[in-house]
């Protein structure tokens, strides 16, 4: 079985009237990209802050590295990396002098320190601007120093907290290669986004929550076959007869069929032919139809059909 | 050491501001003291010019004339209306003195009142000090006759016995109200210290006190301990660096008289409000969230306390109601400490006592500064 980094079972943590986190139970394991879905004030970020020993929690047991984790824990805290939500840097500190002073915070060796502070300068492609002050970079820039401050050390734990909000995509898709490579580099990395193509992209293993609730856990394909929808198929149709729209209802694995503006789109739970299906069934009948999009189900559908509602609502 | 090496970066970056009010202090500094210290260094009589118009010619109005001679500038002018008026209207003469015929005669009579008649300018000091001369002259020579000495005898006496002068050794070198170069440098370091260490030391307290960087910081391996530890050592070596800066400045500026018996008592004064201004920049650092908000503090702090602790205004200059209010300022105690070393001639703890009560409550002052900061601080990790 692999070793499991983080463990946590039951977590309830309150904010006065608020159940910010609601019996969380969380597995993260060795080498994995361990991906928290959901959407904003779903108690993502509150689960971090528990596990990084900044929040105080009310019932539950956190471990890191096999370890109860305290405030105090400094030595499980020396082998983790963490990028927060806003980036944290000293606006009077240059970029070298900020990676430096963070990387300084885990590792005293002068000359050692030297060595991962450049690597780390080269890893987030910050090397023309290492004498650059933080107000003086771009936002893509700022979150990419946020994380060479945060992962400097090498740790082998990375928290990373939606560190590609408000980012342009070319800084998001380096963010992305970067956590990825760290990955391959050995880290373990709990990785929390509402952005559900991100989570979709990176990470191995995902938790879905909501309300402070953890709703299902698994990899992309697990959490996709949870639910019913297998495929979702979009038709461009003029006109539809109430008839037609009941055949196609009464097709084998469709599940759910809305016409709306002149779109069909149908809802099948599996099979392989249903887009061959429809496309057969609607030629036979003559009804004309325009473009045709066949898509699988996303990790969007899969919070959809659990909750109720849009991931990013 | 990374936070102690981080916040001697923060600091570095407010150089500018702590320039410009380096550069207030030196022109403030240079020019109060310029204006405010009297330039007299000794005491020389001055002469009046005394005409003296002698009726009598006897023994005794000769004698007189004699006495005024010796300190006044004395001569003879004719009784005339119109020349005695000329040498007051061109001020030849301040005082006229007139001594009637039978003034001598009168002055040995113990009935008689002594004749004597004078003109002089209206409302003039001087004439009223001849007056007292005069005076003090014929109640002399009466008092030797009385005591039944001869006319001559008398005169003779009278003369020696004014003529003689009191030895006096004063206990203080320092006029009243006038106060030392190095008294003036310390009055101003009230205001510096207080705006120095604020733009210096606050910055650094308000930025590793943002909830993103505490945050940070409390998530990685070093210790709470550690880093307040090393938060303190900056605050303490700015301060003391601070300090150590301005009185290497005091002695390289006032070389010839900063290096007096009292000297360390105006640096203990210093040092315990420089704890005073590191409390108070400790606090603003922990209370405020943006630099143009912590420069609006330093401005209203600095200069507020300045104001009504008495380092621009003096306290003599107060009203009651203001210095009720000043009292509870530190910096009214550095100030009134400051001004009672300088008058200090005589150290010993009976003399410096009430400049130390002063110094004490200063330290008062700076622990419950530290104290407030303290908690601010506490509650803001804990939030």
């Amino acid at each position: 079985m692999e070793q499991s980094i983080i463990e946590i079972k039951n977590l309830v943590k309150r904010y006065k009237d608020l159940l910010a986190l609601d019996h969380l139970n969380m597995e993260v394991r060795k080498g994995e990209v361990f991906g928290l879905l959901g959407p904003n004030g779903s108690g993502k970020t509150t689960a971090i802050n528990c596990i990084l020993g900044l929040l105080s929690y009310d019932k539950g047991e956190i471990r890191v590295f096999g370890k109860p984790m305290e405030a105090d824990s400094y030595e499980s805290k020396r082998e983790i990396g963490v990028v927060m939500q806003n980036v944290a840097v000293f606006n009077e500190l240059t970029v070298i002098e900020n990676i430096d002073y963070f990387c300084g915070l885990y590792v005293r060796d002068k000359k050692e320190r030297k060595r991962l502070v450049e690597e780390a300068v080269q890893f987030v492609e910050l090397e023309e601007f290492r004498k650059f002050y933080p107000p003086k970079l771009s936002g893509g820039l700022l979150r990419r120093l946020n994380i060479a401050c945060g992962i400097a050390h090498k740790p082998k734990l990375i928290f990373l907290d939606e560190p590609t909000v408000a980012v342009d995509p070319q800084s998001r898709n380096k963010i992305l290669e970067g956590i990825l490579e760290l990955n391959r580099q050995g880290a373990t990395v709990v990785y929390t986004s509402h952005y559900m193509e991100e989570v979709e992209r990176i990470c191995s293993r995902i938790l879905i929550m909501d309300k402070g609730r953890p709703l299902a856990t698994g990899t992309k394909e697990e959490l996709k076959q949870m639910i019913k929808m297998g495929e979702k198929i979009t038709v461009d149709v003029s006109d539809l007869k109430r008839e037609e729209l009941q055949a196609i209802r009464n097709m084998q694995h469709v599940f759910q069929v809305d016409y709306t503006d002149g779109k069909l789109y149908v809802q099948c739970s599996g099979g392989s032919h249903n887009l061959v299906n429809v496309l057969g069934y609607l030629s036979e009948r003559e009804v004309s139809f325009g473009r045709v999009y066949s898509e699988l189900p996303t990790l969007n559908d899969v919070f959809l059909e659990i909750t109720g509602k849009q991931l990013r609502d | 050491m990374q936070v102690f090496k981080c916040f001697f970066k923060i600091v570095r970056s407010k150089k500018l501001s702590m320039s410009i009010y380096a550069g207030i202090f030196f022109a403030l500094t240079i020019l109060f003291s310029s204006f405010g210290k009297n330039s007299d260094t000794g005491f020389q009589t001055t002469k009046i010019n005394v005409g003296i118009v002698d009726h009598d010619k006897s023994t005794v109005s000769k004698a007189l004339k004699t006495f005024l001679s010796n300190e006044q500038n004395v001569k003879d002018i004719k009784d005339e209306k119109k020349t005695m008026q000329n040498e007051l209207f061109y001020r030849n003469a301040e005082y006229i003195l007139i001594l009637p015929k039978g003034f001598g005669e009168s002055l040995l009579s113990e009935n008689k009142k002594a004749q004597i008649e004078n003109v002089k300018v209206p409302g003039s000091t001087s004439g009223y000090m001849i007056d007292q001369q005069v005076n003090k002259f014929t109640k002399m020579v009466r008092s030797y006759l009385a005591s039944g000495f001869s006319e001559q005898q008398a005169v003779e006496r009278a003369e020696n016995t004014l003529r003689s002068s009191a030895k006096v050794d004063l206990m203080g070198s320092k006029k009243a109200g006038e106060q030392s170069n190095t008294a003036y440098y310390f009055q101003y370091l009230a205001y510096i210290f207080i705006a120095l260490i604020t733009v210096a030391v606050s910055p650094v307290f308000m930025v590793f006190y943002k909830k993103d960087i505490r945050r940070r910081n409390q998530c990685s391996a070093a210790t709470e301990r550690s880093r307040n530890l090393q938060l303190a050592l900056g605050t303490l070596t700015a301060s003391v660096g601070c300090w150590l800066v301005f009185m290497l400045l005091a002695m390289a500026m006032y070389r010839n008289e900063i290096f007096q018996s009292n000297l360390l008592l105006f640096m203990l004064n210093s040092v315990m409000f420089i704890g005073v201004s590191a409390g108070i920049s400790f606090l603003a650092g922990l209370l405020v969230t943006n630099d143009d908000a912590l420069q609006g503090v330093i401005n209203v702090v600095s200069l507020g306390s300045a104001f009504l602790g008495g380092v621009f205004v003096p306290l003599e200059f107060m009203s009651k109601q203001v210095l009720t209010v000043s009292r509870f300022l530190p910096t009214y105690w550095y100030i009134r400490s400051n001004k009672l070393i300088d008058q200090l001639d005589v150290l010993d703890m009976s003399h410096i006592w009430p400049a130390m009560q002063g110094i004490l409550i200063q330290a008062g002052f700076a622990l419950a500064l530290f104290a407030a900061a303290m908690l601010v601080s506490k509650q803001k990790r804990t939030a």
